[in-house]
């Protein structure tokens, strides 16, 4: 049994605890500032730098309406706050809305889906669980009563129906209904030891397991055949007993609660007597002790560490994105809350509060923490150096902590070993008694039925001896009454006793040999059970001995744990500061290179570019000069081949008339003198080199005139190359001037884009250290109900029916004119309205919970994003029916505007919740001017562009 | 009272200086949380996939891939031979017998369970239904194991008889992974432009959206908000690859050749699917539950399978798409080799068969033994969690690994069971 095991355990965490405010709570907490102060306090003091600024009123505004509310607020609320300059508007805003109907619902949501995480109805339905969790937020019921009345709840009566749904649409099933009390009300999910001590937690324990499911292991669903309905029977009997699959290690436990004792064994009450109502066909059982109830009554005390912790955190993630401890059921020693001594504080504070869950909102949201922007200062890289002296000192401090950690894990391990001897040494003790008392009530079993027959003989004869002498008494009284009144009859009185006597004896000698053959076996069995009732007694002893070492040895252990836990708070300290200043550095000295980078390119593009232009002026220059050379070299060409052309001309007509001339001479030389037509050919001759001569003369005249042309045009080209050669020169000149610059410049593109690669990765890591330090808010995705609620707000479908429901409500329940002047009755009139305009779109929730939210059953809170999500906002009728114009919709108040500026600031505060700055003003009226022949058609995109942003999508 | 469980360092039993979960386990949640794990990157070059015929109801065994003709729990069908000499499965499989060659059979399966739902679940999760745990279907593991970065197309895809839109079964890998059910073999809802948004109209509203998103991320960018921005491109790119989802895109010959039944047509779809790089899909035929009147239903029922279950294994690898592609037939369970006085056979988990190919499957081989009439396996008993590990295997994966679920890794098949090694190439 664990029980002084856990108690221990118990203290190890208290201790933890207190060790760690003694490392960071600084001098300055005190206890009578409010718990928002307290907080911010706590967490400035694990800072190494100023966290982010505040963040303006128009995100704050939103972020509150969406956690509060669980809807964006309307245009008219968001304007209403902005233009609000008192002082404390924050608080009353958070007074507001935390009275507001849709907080009721909203909160109702949470819880809802907190205790039954989207599983599928079955035995109880959700209009009925919506109403009781609505009515509990109304009434503000301490979060521990609600957690006992749900624990407590058997569904039997039909006002305990509607809380009984977490163990009746859990079938019951104990199995499952430990992993979720585990976790829903414990934050810690001990699924894993169900089997055997967790893998990989090292303080989640089998005992923790069955420590619950103790609780709840005789529960089953009982079908009541004539209100056709379920709900929980209850058997009074059964212990749980449990084995390791891994150690075979046997284990017995009563119920408990984490981190708490070990409950004391059940009531005994007489055999047929444990039943209120007694099990049968047509009623469930329910026992007189119900452990069901005895879990409700354990909850409901409040006081259980692990309870007040898990409610703390839950609280504390649904304001902030993230628990103290994350995930939030995940509380154990090696996943440690990352402000260890807020987590103690706030668990504090939400008992000592009573468990009122609206104060401690407030207090929440009172905080700066909750209140920070959520994008980085201008200014952190400046931070980040201030930072960087001081890492000198926190290694040297993380050295010494480590070492101390070191030393002080040798010692835990060693008593380790010596807690495991002395428990296993306890435990066969244990068990050795077990098997002791087993043994004497056997032996008691065999005596009691040796005893029986010698028993009865024993009886007969003592029944014998005393009719004897009864019988004796009676004769001699006959005999005197004989003596004083001789009477026939009383002598025949006497002798009949006589006989009788006479047959007693006989009877009595029987009985005596009766006794004497029951006497062996009698005997024979009297001792082994003195025997076995010895053995128990040293036995008994022998344990009792071992309680007080085992004892020992836990509080040694525990105590040596402690301190190990100490030194570890302390290294992680110190480890939490090396880590965020490493995060602030390796950001800011990737901005610097990036910064670094980028001067680097612009001084190598600055120095390219005078180079540069000079650079294309001149080779514009080369160009036109190289045109002018090639033009006067083909000019050239042309002018060569045409005197060439010419001069082969001339050579021809020369051979012509040398050959005319040759005939002419040969006819006067030889004999053909006496020819009668020698004259005539001489004539033709003649005539035909006159004709030569004067062709030859033109030709002459044309070759001289191209030589010429050839002259003039070779002058060109010498002139036109004597032009280009030097600024062929300049240009190569340039060019080696600029080959090296332009590498340069390429260079330094190179390692711009090497030195913003990690930027974005760095900072993001800073952002999200900052964020898990709660310096800087994160992102939360909105849940499926704050998506569709916040798009019918935004679209002004919400609008819609408020108008439409205020009208029906004035036409068939006037308020009377002192009703009118009655806030109160105002506000009620208000609340009737938002509850009655919502159940007239509460149908389209559902859509959005198939879409949006992980499957039933499974965690709620992680984000994803699918295909099917997409499609439904760009394709989906619903939206697109949204978005369409109408009298009261968004689109149909922002047709009536002229004034394409005045649209884009009243789109950007019905649907972000802030005024536009100028530069999106501009892309507004710029997509109302482009797209002017349809403008309502335009309107209508724009509104869904806003609708599908990030900005929309996520609260920030 | 430490148990030693995966890893007995003393990491585990006491953090040593440091918390395992502190600051000093470094980012979480970084535009990596979203990414895949290392080994799918690797094959994400040569992506494998993963094709599940599911025989609702429960195929029998001795109908199909382990008959026992001549015996008195045999029934009335011959064994016929296969592609693969010596290995003979019933003659309803004529043309399934001949691509025997790419497939193998295991004959040893005892579940030991007999109810459908329960049945089902340790098929397709690997591991028994407990009420308080619940693990992804193979589909899911698959998609989110196999599916490559940015595929704008669904990784898990179940084709079904009806019904659509997006399933609850890939537990804790989130729905990113769980199935979308084309309900009759029709694609996803919300694929089409609203009939009065003109194309031109739709591209600019998106660019005022990506202007819109651009301003916020210069001040906040996270990898949710990356991952939201994404996703409208990827319903883009989806919208445009509508045609995916048609099978009557496809040759006239396939349709008339897979069947003209739902079956022939969903096996064509599925074809269609895997060849566009879809991960995991899984065809139903649907009932096989055959109390009454076993043979005469599986002789129709079979009949429908076989041409189409023949012809998509004949194109796979006509394809070369079977080295990267396993396919696997299964049940629920089998059915009992006792036939009942309605000639029907029962539920029966303890002696089935399962057959598959493909991917590193090694072809041709046949898995265990059942005895002479069936009653029980007398060579090699798997189960559920074996074949599980099987596949992973069989598509490259180290079915030992496990997925990092914030934080908490979670074994992709039960760690207990281990993978029938001598069918794995």
């Amino acid at each position: 049994m664990d029980l002084s095991f856990v108690l221990s355990r118990l203290i190890r965490v208290s201790s933890l605890a207190v060790i760690a405010c003694g490392f960071l709570t600084p001098a300055n907490v005190c206890a009578e500032e409010p718990l928002h102060r307290r907080v911010d306090e706590l967490l400035q003091a694990g800072l190494t730098v100023a966290p982010a600024d505040l963040a303006d009123d128009a995100t704050l505004v939103r972020r509150l309406y969406l956690d509060l509310t669980g809807c964006i607020p309307s245009a008219e609320e968001t304007r209403a706050y902005l233009e609000n300059a008192a002082p404390d508007k924050w608080e009353r805003l958070v007074d507001r809305l935390l009275e507001d109907p849709r907080h009721i619902e909203h909160m109702a949501t949470y819880w809802d889906v907190m205790l039954m995480e989207r599983r599928p109805d079955k035995h109880v339905k959700a209009p009925e669980w919506q109403a009781y969790l609505e009515a509990a937020v109304r009434d503000n019921r301490p979060f521990h009563q609600l957690a006992a009345e749900i624990l407590g709840a058997d569904g039997r009566d039909d006002k305990q129906r509607a809380p009984a749904k977490f163990y009746l649409d859990r079938d019951a099933e104990p199995n499952l209904l430990t992993r979720d009390i585990g976790r829903v009300f414990f934050g810690m999910d001990i699924q894993c030891a169900q089997c055997h001590d967790h893998p990989l937690i090292d303080d989640y324990y089998q005992t923790d397991y069955y420590g619950i499911y103790g609780f709840v292991s005789r529960l089953s669903l009982f079908a009541d055949p004539k209100r056709k309905l379920s709900y929980l029977a209850e058997k009074a009997a059964g212990e749980v007993k449990y084995s390791s699959v891994f150690t075979s290690e046997p284990g017995r436990i009563n119920p408990r609660l984490p981190l708490d004792r070990e409950l004391a064994d059940d009531p005994s009450y007489p055999s047929g007597e444990e039943y209120e109502v007694k099990p049968s066909k047509e009623a469930g059982g329910l026992p007189k002790h119900s452990r069901r109830a005895l879990l409700a009554r354990e909850v409901g005390r409040g006081d259980n560490l692990a309870f007040r912790r898990n409610i703390a955190n839950r609280l504390w993630a649904l304001m902030m994105g993230r628990g103290l401890v994350h995930p939030v059921d995940l509380h154990h020693s090696d996943n440690p809350p990352s402000h260890p001594e807020l987590m103690a504080l706030l668990t504090d504070e939400v008992a000592a509060m009573q468990f009122d869950v609206k104060a401690f909102l407030k207090q929440i949201a009172l905080t700066d923490a909750y209140r920070r922007a959520y994008y980085l200062p201008p200014d952190w890289p400046q931070r980040a150096a201030e930072v960087a002296k001081q890492r000198e000192s926190w290694q040297q401090q993380l050295t010494a902590a480590e070492a101390e950690a070191d030393e002080s894990f040798k010692v835990v391990v060693d008593l380790q070993t010596r807690l495991k001897q002395a428990r296993v040494k306890r435990e066969e003790a244990e068990e050795a008694l077990h098997a002791a008392l087993a043994d004497a009530a056997a032996k008691q079993a065999t005596y009691d039925k040796a005893a029986a027959p010698f028993k009865q003989a024993t009886d007969l004869a003592a029944k014998l001896d005393q009719a004897q002498q009864l019988i004796q008494q009676a004769r001699s009284l006959a005999g005197e009454s004989r003596k004083a009144l001789p009477d026939d009859r009383l002598a025949v009185a006497e002798q009949s006793l006589e006989s009788v006597l006479a047959g007693l004896a006989k009877q009595r000698e029987q009985a005596a040999a009766e006794l004497a053959k029951q006497r062996p076996a009698h005997d024979a069995a009297l001792a082994p059970r003195q025997a076995a009732q010895q053995a128990v007694a040293a036995a008994r002893e022998s344990a009792e001995k071992l309680k007080a070492p085992t004892l020992e040895a836990e509080q040694v252990y525990v105590k040596a744990s402690a301190e190990l836990r100490g030194h570890q708070v302390a290294a992680s300290i110190w480890q939490n500061k090396l880590d965020e200043s490493q995060r602030l550095q390796d950001a800011a000295s990737a901005v610097a290179k990036l910064e670094q980078a980028e001067g680097a390119h612009r001084a190598a593009t600055s120095a390219l570019e005078p180079v540069a232009t000079q650079r294309a002026k001149l080779r514009d220059q080369l160009a036109v000069s190289e045109r002018a050379l090639s033009a006067a070299q083909a000019a050239m060409t042309a002018a060569a081949e045409s005197r060439e052309r010419i001069g082969l001309q001339h050579e021809n007509f020369a051979r012509a008339a040398a050959l005319v001339s040759d005939a002419k001479t040969s006819l006067d030389d030889q004999h053909l003198k006496a020819l009668a037509s020698a004259d005539e050919v001489r004539r033709l001759l003649a005539e035909q080199a006159a004709s030569l001569a004067k062709q030859q003369q033109t030709l002459a005249a044309d070759l001289a005139a191209a030589e010429k042309e050839m002259e003039g045009r070779a002058a060109t080209l010498q002139q036109a190359t004597a032009a280009h050669a030097p600024l062929a020169t300049q240009v190569a000149a340039l060019e080696q001037q600029w080959t090296p610059l332009q590498a340069a410049a390429t260079q330094a593109e190179t390692a711009l884009e090497t030195a913003r690669a990690p930027v974005g990765g760095a900072v993001e890591a800073l952002e999200e250290e900052w964020t898990r330090r709660f310096a800087l808010t994160g992102l939360k995705a909105m849940s499926p109900e704050q998506l569709c609620w916040s798009i019918l707000e935004a679209t002004g479908q919400l609008r819609v029916q408020r108008i439409a429901v205020a009208a029906a409500m004035d036409k068939s329940q006037p308020l009377s004119e002192s009703n009118r002047a009655d806030a109160a009755k105002v506000a009620a009139r208000a609340a009737a309205i938002e509850t009655e305009a919502r159940k007239k779109l509460i149908g389209n929730v559902k859509t959005f919970v198939q879409l949006f939210a992980a499957a039933g059953g499974q965690p709620q809170d992680e984000f994803f994003a699918t295909a099917d999500q997409a499609l439904f906002f760009r394709n989906g009728s619903q939206i697109r029916g949204w978005v369409a114009a109408g009298s009261e919709t968004l689109s149909g108040r922002v047709m009536k505007l002229e004034d394409s500026a005045a649209i884009a600031d009243e789109l950007y505060v019905s649907i972000l919740s802030r005024r536009p700055d100028d530069a999106e003003r501009a892309v507004v009226v710029q997509y109302l001017d482009r797209e002017s022949a349809d403008r309502a058609a335009a309107v209508r995109e724009l509104i869904w562009g806003l609708l599908s942003s990030i900005e929309f999508r996520f609260q920030h | 009272m430490k148990c030693q469980y995966s890893c007995g360092s003393a990491e585990h039993l006491i953090a040593r200086r440091q918390f395992l979960g502190g600051a000093g386990a470094g980012v979480v949640g970084g535009l990596g949380a979203l990414a895949l794990p290392a080994h799918a990157k690797q094959l994400a070059s040569d992506q494998r996939r993963v094709l599940v015929l599911n025989m609702a109801g429960g195929l029998s065994q001795l109908e199909s891939w382990d008959p026992k003709p001549g015996t008195k729990t045999g029934g009335p069908f011959r064994a016929i031979p296969t592609s693969v000499p010596g290995i003979h499965i019933s003659e309803l499989l004529p043309k399934t017998a001949l691509q025997m060659h790419h497939l193998a059979i295991v004959r040893s399966i005892n579940t030991k369970e007999n109810d459908h739902g329960k049945g089902r679940y340790a098929m397709l999760h690997g591991r028994r239904q407990t009420p308080a745990a619940s693990y992804p279907v193979l589909g899911a593991v698959a998609a989110k194991a196999l599916s490559p970065e940015g595929a704008s197309l669904p990784g898990h895809i179940a084709i079904t008889g009806g019904g659509g839109g997006r399933g609850n079964d890939s537990a804790y890998l989130g729905p990113r992974f769980a199935s979308v059910s084309l309900g009759n073999g029709k694609p996803p809802g919300n694929m089409d432009r609203a009939s009065d948004l003109s194309e031109a109209a739709d591209a600019a509203r998106n660019t005022f959206r990506s202007q819109v998103n651009d301003r916020f991320a210069m001040r906040r960018r996270t990898a949710q908000t990356d991952a939201y921005t994404y996703n409208f491109e990827q319903a883009q790119k989806l919208m445009l690859q509508k045609d995916v989802f048609d099978v009557s895109k496809e040759n006239p010959k396939d349709i008339e050749r897979y069947g003209e039944h739902a079956l022939g047509q969903h096996c064509l779809l599925a074809r269609r699917l895997l060849e566009h790089g879809v991960t995991f899909v899984q065809v139903s035929h649907s009932n096989y539950d055959t109390h009454n009147e076993n043979f005469t239903f599986h002789f129709e029922q079979l009949g429908e399978f076989d041409s189409a279950f023949a012809c998509l294994v004949a194109d796979l690898a006509d394809r070369g798409m079977l080295e990267s592609t396993l396919v696997v037939v299964m049940s629920e369970f089998g059915r009992t080799p006792r036939i009942n006085a309605r000639y029907g056979r029962d539920h029966w988990g303890t002696a089935w068969s399962v057959c598959l190919g493909g991917g590193k499957v090694q072809p041709g081989a046949v898995i265990g033994a059942t005895n002479a009439e069936g009653t029980a396996v007398s060579d090699r008993e798997v189960d559920h969690g074996h074949l599980f590990h099987t596949y992973l295997q069989a598509v490259g994966l180290d079915s030992f690994d496990s997925f990092d679920v914030d934080g908490r890794p979670m074994p992709m098949a039960d760690p207990s069971s281990e993978p029938i090694k001598e069918l794995i190439a």
